[in-house]
């Protein structure tokens, strides 16, 4: 094919994600335009008032008990006990982080929520330092969000020239390094703290001892608003919407083979059918559903029987899947799923931190078996073109004893069962979930989709089209 | 800049935080956004004013490639998930075969995620702006042609 590639701007606002506001969105719109005495006129900073004028906190975090927040970002914590955790310490000296990193693919709803409305993002910042009792607060982005942080900032300094911010708390718009990994909060810390961003191992948990050894309350931006929002409208208005034991709603970003990706905003326990065919108007080119991740690439795989599934944090883990921050990617037949597993696990590999040896190589190895699926019979293949002959190997300690120069962990195991193995090897040894997302994910993929990896690997042919081009 | 002009410009952002550690990210991409350079003299700058030990500085600037390729001047295909699914492979094929002025072939690198995947396939051009970038087969469908 002798194409061309045509371009539509991003970066000047051409082309824009689709967005279905529900509460959470209607309400960051509803007084984003205007003065910051607008702002105010029209309830902001209400909250903080209230707060700052009661020494007693414990009325929020049961109002957040009562709503039943759970956070945002995937692990589904409560973040009232999270929360409660930091606020009930003795000590001066305490941290709260809005953690609006955003590194997965499939997940595009940080820039959005942070453009929609500063002013709410820094009041709900406040919000969530007040009630945790911390004196210093982080907004932590990505570096690429650098309009973003002088939004924030100018939003800062508006409510700490109207007093809103006081003396006795400080906001900071933190940039980050980059890397996916620098999202997981206590690699955030380390940063934080003028170290690589790397996370530490738990416990202490940083409930407990968080940045500078001290106690710091880490919650996602959506989770933030969301709390900011049930403190302005009450618990009963935010459990409108979603499950008993999942209320609120979620903003999900749908991406990959459907007719309409963007920014869906929905009560938890949609389905991935609605999601899909409501909202994102069906499948691309009207082709078979093939799979979805319903929560980025960390959460397992679902196949076409899954489609009624509820998503929610529950209903995922019952089928051994995660709602992740609810990065739907959809992908329709005839899409090659061991491509699609090389490329998934290339991202866990690129994106370990390699502070943990098995995590790292061992992902790697992964990396290297699916990328030659047809020779992984042959002896070794988990070091294919990693082994160097003898005379080009530096005869130092550190080389001699480097286990990644050469030996095979998967002369054990036959056919996929190497590559089963030794996933089942790393999967619970690092310091983070990072390597047991790693695992979990290429487990799902090889057994949902095992007919698939054996006609590659025993044909050496792939038996579909590839992967589809737009 | 000199060690000691650094300084002066850097103080006042260190004051900022309590503890003066915190400002060693926040020192680098000061550094970064006015593209001083990032050399032994400036970190042993920022060390100082950080209360830090220079080499564990080194090692942070070591570690990541914001340091290295800040301001990359080579267009970027996407190869996150959604953008592959939607032919990032044939963008960036496509991309690598347009010729260079000095009829080289263009250098062309993937990337991760860049944070659009509504618009997938997504590429980053040299100067940083970001589009969705189609292989379209003829040539009179061409909006805009990358050249
Ligand atoms: C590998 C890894 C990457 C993560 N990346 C992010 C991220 O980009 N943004 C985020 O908010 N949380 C991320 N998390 C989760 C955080 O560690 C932390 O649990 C979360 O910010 C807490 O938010 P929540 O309680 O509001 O859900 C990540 C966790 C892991 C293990
Ligand atoms: S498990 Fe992987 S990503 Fe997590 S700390 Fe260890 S090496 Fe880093
Ligand atoms: S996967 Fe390409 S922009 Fe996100």
């Amino acid at each position: 094919m002798t194409g061309q590639i045509r371009l539509e701007r991003i970066s000047n606002n051409e082309f824009r994600p689709h967005v279905h506001a529900g509460p959470l969105i209607e309400s960051l719109l509803s007084d984003a335009v205007g003065s910051f005495d607008d702002y105010v006129r029209r309830g902001g900073y209400d909250v903080v008032r209230r707060l700052a004028q009661s020494s007693d906190r414990e009325e929020a975090i049961q109002m957040l008990e009562e709503a039943g927040l759970r956070g945002r970002a995937g692990g589904g914590y409560p973040t009232a006990h999270k929360w409660w955790l930091v606020s009930r310490q003795e000590e001066e000296e305490k941290y709260f982080i809005c953690n609006a990193n955003a590194g997965h693919a499939g997940g595009f709803k940080e820039r959005y929520l942070l453009n929609a409305n500063p002013r709410r993002i820094v009041e709900a910042v406040v919000t969530g330092a007040l009630v945790a009792g911390a004196r210093t607060a982080f907004i932590a982005l990505p570096p690429q969000f650098s309009a973003e942080a002088l939004l924030l900032e100018d939003a800062i300094a508006e409510a700490t020239a109207a007093g809103f911010i006081g003396p006795d708390l400080q906001v900071v718009v933190y940039r980050t390094l980059g890397s996916y990994i620098i999202g997981e909060e206590t690699a955030l810390m380390e940063l934080i703290e003028g170290k690589i961003g790397r996370p530490r191992a738990k416990p202490p948990l940083p409930t407990a001892r968080g940045v500078f050894n001290k106690p710091t309350a880490v919650s996602n931006l959506e989770t933030l608003l969301h709390a900011h929002y049930i403190l302005k409208h009450g618990a009963q208005n935010f459990r409108q919407k979603g499950q008993p034991q999942a209320p609120g709603t979620l903003v999900f970003s749908l991406s990959g083979h459907v007719k309409r990706p963007g920014l869906y905003e929905l009560p938890l326990g949609t389905t991935l059918r609605e999601i899909i065919f409501d909202h994102g108007e069906g499948l691309l080119d009207d082709r078979p559903l093939k799979a979805v991740f319903p929560g980025g690439l960390s959460s397992p795989v679902l196949g076409p029987e899954s489609v009624d599934v509820a998503l929610d944090f529950d209903s995922l883990r019952e089928i051994d899947s995660d709602l992740g921050s609810g990065s739907v990617i959809v992908v329709t037949e005839p899409t090659c799923m061991v491509q699609v597993a090389a490329q998934v696990n290339d991202f866990f590999y690129y994106g370990s931190c390699g502070k943990c040896q098995p995590c790292k190589d061992g992902t790697q190895r992964t990396s290297v078996m699916l990328h030659n699926l047809e020779r992984l019979d042959e002896k070794s293949i988990d070091r294919a073109g990693k082994v160097l002959p003898p005379s080009l190997r530096k005869r130092t300690l550190n080389v001699i004893n480097n286990p990644m120069a050469g030996v095979s962990y998967t002369d054990t195991a036959e056919g996929l069962d190497k590559i089963r193995h030794l996933s089942e090897f790393y999967k619970y040894r690092g310091d983070c979930h990072h390597s047991t997302e790693a695992a979990n994910s290429i487990q799902n993929l090889l057994k949902l989709f095992k007919q698939e990896f054996e006609d590659h690997r025993s044909n050496s042919v792939c038996q579909h089209e590839g992967l589809v081009t737009v | 800049m000199n060690q000691e002009e650094l300084k002066q410009r850097l103080q006042p952002l260190v004051a900022n935080y309590l503890h003066a550690q915190a400002a060693v990210v926040p020192a680098l991409h000061s550094l970064l956004e006015t593209r001083e350079p990032i050399d032994n003299d400036a970190i042993a700058v920022i060390a100082e004013l950080c209360e830090v030990d220079a080499r564990s500085i080194a090692e942070l600037v070591a570690y990541y490639p914001i340091f290295q390729n800040g301001h990359s001047s080579h267009t970027e295909v996407c190869f996150g998930l959604p953008c592959y699914l939607n032919g990032a492979k044939e963008v960036f094929e496509q991309m690598k075969a347009q010729p260079n002025g000095n009829g080289s072939s263009k250098p062309v690198n993937v990337s991760s995620c860049l944070g659009h995947c509504y618009a997938a396939p997504v590429i980053r051009l040299e100067d940083g702006s970001l589009c969705r970038a189609l292989v379209s087969k003829s040539n009179n469908q061409a909006e805009a042609v990358h050249g």
